[in-house]
């Protein structure tokens, strides 16, 4: 899964996310670019972009342990305990259930925002 | 991270507990081994805890095994003179795996887990639980 901001207008920085290839056991890794060019006036935390994208890239990262995790019980690697496979797997869960609901109510608030009157 | 601390930990017991149960299916598959690679009848064999107590925070992050150790109490003498381990008065040292003792650590363990995995699931219910705020 990529995600590009360059075509979001206005944003600081960039950032490239590296989906994970499921027969490889890489962890997932992206890299920040033009995090030192931050104007001092913008703070990030209020940057709904950004805050999407991070929330994404984690529950990604978690998402793809967590199958990997799976597939490898599944080929018979003994070593891996279910009880590892299943933590693992409500972890994710649980992280994709709060970035979308942190989501849900990002877009509300942007659109309340977007609904004001000048 | 928040509630996921209690994944870990709970993962880090459901760990120790398997190890606990091998060692008592390794005790009980050897309750007649009278001899081992390294000499004698087999011992006993029981594991360690540890708690893990993690530097930041100073709060408690699980458990984790730190080996097994033997049981040095002798086993009982069994009189079988024509046993190939017997001693020149016909008696056989045999291991000191107690039945009884085994059968309730066995049950100790899978209460133990169950407990472990109903404090996980309790985690998981209150992180879902807490994304109902403002609704």
């Amino acid at each position: 899964m990529l995600i590009n901001q360059s075509i979001l207008n206005g944003l600081p920085g960039r950032m490239r996310v590296d989906g994970m290839d499921l027969q490889s056991q890489m962890p997932l890794s992206f890299e920040m670019q033009g995090a030192a060019e931050l104007p001092q006036q913008q703070n990030p935390g209020t940057n709904f972009a950004d805050l999407l994208a991070d929330a994404v890239n984690k529950v990604e990262g978690d998402h793809h342990k967590a199958l990997n995790l799976g597939f490898e019980f599944a080929a018979g690697n003994t070593t891996i305990d279910p009880h590892q496979v299943m933590t693992a797997v409500a972890k994710a869960e649980t992280e994709l259930h709060l970035t979308s609901a942190v989501t849900t109510r990002v877009a509300q608030g942007y659109q309340t925002l977007m609904n004001m009157q000048i | 991270m928040g509630l996921y601390n209690v994944f870990d930990i709970g993962a880090s017991a459901l760990t120790a507990n398997r190890f606990w149960l091998e060692t008592i299916a390794n005790n009980m598959a050897n309750a007649s081994a009278t001899r081992t690679p390294e000499g004698g009848p087999y011992k006993r064999k029981m594991p360690t805890f540890q708690s893990v107590l993690d530097e930041m925070t100073g709060m408690g992050g699980g458990v984790h095994v730190t080996g097994t150790n033997q049981d040095q109490t002798p086993g009982p003498l069994i009189y079988k003179p024509g046993h190939p381990d017997a001693d020149p008065n016909g008696f056989v040292r045999m291991p000191n795996v107690n039945v009884v003792t085994e059968m309730v650590d066995m049950i100790t363990v899978s209460r133990s887990y169950d407990a472990n995995v109903t404090i996980i699931n309790a985690a998981k219910n209150m992180h879902q639980k807490s994304l109902e705020i403002g609704r």
